[in-house]
């Protein structure tokens, strides 16, 4: 469904994409994880065509992005910026029905449309008339989550989604949306530093350091035939509670 | 473009305000902003009134520089002015030799003098009694010997070709403590002690009320200021019957008559016209009929002047200032350009503004209206370009990802999140405004500038009042009706409130 070949981005002579390929099937959830600074901001963006690749080609659904089609194509993609990105002076319910009112679908059809999402996304009803400023970070993520998913797209792009949430808030949310997500067979490419996350979430994950694809495949092939020490220490960087108690 | 934004708020002024046809048969006079040349004016006036052409006395316009561009803009159609000052001040780069030099060249500006009044105003300087006769001064040249006496001249003398810089060389003063004030403030600072000396023309009123001692021009510095009246050849062809009325001024007034009609407007608190009408009858025996209107009556026209002046030349300034802010925000270039234009035209003195505008739509309310406009337009294009560029780059990403054109997302995400920036723009050029507007009755605008212009003249503090609290009152009321629509405006939750990115 999206598809990256080679795909190369410079600043100058610094190179900070280079030669990235990988595949996500229809359906699929590609996970990109990487340390702060290995490019995986910027490769999202330059999927989203908001910056372009220098070389290599992004496919989605076997057409090649360009600058011709991008409009067209980001009708099929919803987006989940880093911090949600929510217009500030529309509530809730505008933000989420933003778009459809700017396509002409008719009242009704947008009132059903916001109400379903709200239930999908366990959003009390309440909250879809505040202002975002007015809303917990949770409730934040979530009406980003509905503005990214009500024109109904095929792929999901989501820029940590759950990075500024608490660890009980951020459970539950991410229980929530993997079931979700293969309920409506969405495809999905999500950014994360964070491995317990990504190995929950991903069929494939992407390993990225420094601009550079370091390995890609499941958790287990990345546990099991670590390409390099990088990969080892990546996914050993965790704290588990039984390392903690021992040290105690 | 400065033209076409003339004339639109021109045209918008025509609509909204005046009413009367140009074809009509009228006579427009113009008087300077003090008593002397105000009663000279009203006397015109009503002279011409009473012949059954319709009079318009556009009183106490600004300065010198203003009545003469309105003169040959064909705004007013005649006004009295002073040889002196014609020879020293307007025309004296020109340094004409002879009188006939000047009159030809006043021709060729299509202007020609009337009939002289018959007194000479002249400047000169006074002191008090006491201090004349303490400190032995009785002409120019005592003031030599005492550098430590303090001057307070009027603004205008002070500038002058003819006033203090020619006079310090011509008698070699060395006085170092001079300053700038209003010629009728001067009197009470001259009282007071404030100031050792001052400068007056010779047919003030209150030489006489303080009982000052005029110092002799004993080098004959000062040039004659004969009063004479000076209209437009257009005009003149048009009337030859007022023209001819009018030379029934010739010699009509010498200088203890001035001095005793200026008293009568100053010290006893006659109207100008009721001064004007007491001397047409008295001299000339001709009955004329103007009415002045009451208090309240005035208020309320200032009212609606100033609301006019500030509504029109605001809203104009918003459907320009907002577009200009957008253009800046969206090229940063032009942005650069558009930010520098308008602070520049923002530091431009207002009287200076105004003589401006005189060439391009005359005197009255639309070069009050341009003026107010283009200081109108910085505080609203600076609060639109910071709103606009104060949005994050991830509130601009998203709503270029989900689709929305750029048209789209300047209306329905960037101007609403702008807003109320824009407004506490808006809000600050209002109140400006309605300061700013006040400085308009120097053109002949009305507003509430007329009763503080009149008020300062005449020092008449009620009448200062009944324009200054008015207009402190509006500013206060406008700036509380934009903050009531701010409150209305900012969305809840938000952690910017409007703001003022101020000058």
């Amino acid at each position: 469904m999206l598809n990256l070949r080679k795909v190369c981005k410079f600043y100058g002579a610094v190179g900070v994409l280079s030669d990235i390929s990988f595949d996500v099937p229809r359906g699929a959830t590609g996970v990109i994880i990487g340390p702060s600074g290995c490019g995986k901001t910027t490769l999202v963006r330059l999927i989203m065509g908001l910056i372009s690749a220098d070389q290599g080609e992004v496919m989605f659904d076997d057409e090649a992005v360009v600058e011709e089609n991008i409009s067209r194509i980001r009708r099929r993609i919803g987006y989940v910026v880093q911090g949600g990105a929510l217009f500030p002076h529309l509530t809730a319910w505008r933000n989420v029905g933003l778009m459809p009112k700017y396509f002409g679908w008719s009242s009704p059809e947008i009132v059903q449309r916001v109400e379903l999402l709200a239930d999908m996304m366990e959003l009390p009803l309440g909250a879809l008339h505040r202002y975002p400023g007015e809303l917990s970070g949770g409730q934040r993520q979530r009406v980003s989550l509905m503005r990214a998913l009500v024109l109904d797209p095929e792929v999901l792009i989501l820029d940590e989604p759950f990075g500024a949430l608490d660890p009980m808030v951020r459970f539950q949310l991410q229980e929530h949306l993997r079931a979700l997500f293969r309920k409506l067979k969405k495809t999905v490419v999500m950014v994360t530093h964070d491995i317990a996350e990504a190995a929950f979430f991903a069929d494939e994950i992407i390993l990225m350091r420094a601009g550079k694809v370091v390995q890609r495949g499941s958790i287990f092939e990345l546990l099991s035939n670590p390409k390099d020490d990088f990969v080892t220490a990546f996914i050993k960087a965790q704290r588990t509670l039984a390392e903690d108690s021992q040290e105690l | 473009m400065m033209r076409i934004v003339a004339a639109v708020i021109f045209s918008l002024y025509l609509v909204l305000v005046e009413s009367g046809s140009p074809g009509a048969r009228e006579t427009k006079v113009g008087s300077k902003a003090f008593t002397e040349s105000v009663i000279l004016g009203e006397i015109v006036t009503q002279l011409i009134a009473g012949s059954g052409v319709k009079a318009i006395h556009r009183s106490q316009l600004g300065g010198t520089r203003i009545l003469w561009e309105a003169l040959k803009a064909g705004e007013i159609d005649v006004y009295p002015e002073y040889t002196g000052t014609l020879t020293n001040e307007i025309l004296a780069r020109h340094r004409f030799e002879t009188d006939k030099q000047q009159k030809e060249f006043l021709i060729g500006l299509g202007l020609q003098l009337g009939p002289r009044i018959g007194f000479n105003n002249t400047y000169a300087l006074a002191v008090t009694e006491s201090t004349s006769l303490g400190l032995g001064l009785y002409s120019i040249s005592d003031l030599t010997a005492h550098p430590d006496l303090s001057f307070g001249f009027s603004n205008e003398f002070m500038d002058r070709q003819d006033g203090w810089p020619g006079l310090k060389a011509a008698y070699l003063l060395s006085q170092k403590d001079i300053f700038g004030l209003d010629h009728d403030l001067a009197y009470r600072g001259l009282v007071a002690e404030g100031i050792d000396v001052t400068d007056v023309y010779s047919t003030d009123a209150e030489i006489k009320y303080y009982n000052l001692t005029v110092l002799e021009d004993d080098k004959q510095y000062f040039p004659t200021y004969n009063a004479i009246l000076i209209y437009r050849t257009e005009w003149a062809d048009k009337y030859p019957e007022l023209v001819k009325m009018l030379s029934a001024l010739d010699g009509g007034i010498n200088e203890s008559e001035m001095a005793t009609m200026n008293a009568a407007v100053k010290i006893e608190k006659q109207t100008e016209e009721e001064v004007a009408r007491t001397f047409l009858l008295e001299k000339h025996g001709r009955e004329s009929d103007r009415s002045s209107r009451g208090m309240s009556v005035r208020v309320l026209a200032n009212t609606l002047d100033h609301l006019a002046l500030v509504g029109i030349s605001l809203l104009a300034a918003i459907l320009i200032a907002i577009p200009l802010g957008i253009v800046a925000a969206q090229n940063p270039r032009l942005g650069h350009l558009v930010l520098t234009v308008v602070g520049i035209v923002q530091t431009i003195p207002s009287l200076a503004m105004f003589v401006f505008m005189i060439p391009l739509v005359g005197i009255g309310g639309p070069p009050a209206i341009l003026a107010l406009f283009l200081y109108s337009l910085l505080p609203i294009v600076r609060n639109t370009h910071a709103g606009l560029k104060n949005i994050t780059s991830d509130i601009l990403e998203a709503a270029d990802v989900m689709g929305l054109s750029v048209r789209a997302r300047l209306q329905l995400v960037e101007l609403p999140i702008a807003m109320p920036t824009i407004l506490a723009g808006i809000k600050t050029s209002a109140v400006i405004n309605v300061g700013t507007a006040t400085l308009g009755a120097l053109v002949g605008a009305g507003g509430y500038g007329q009763p503080i212009l009149t008020g300062i003249r005449l020092d008449d503090l009620s009448l200062i009042l009944s324009g200054a609290i008015p207009a402190a009152a509006l500013a206060l009321a406008v700036q509380g009706c934009f903050e009531l629509w701010e409150r209305y405006m900012t969305y809840r939750g938000s952690d910017r409130g409007p703001q003022d990115v101020g000058f």
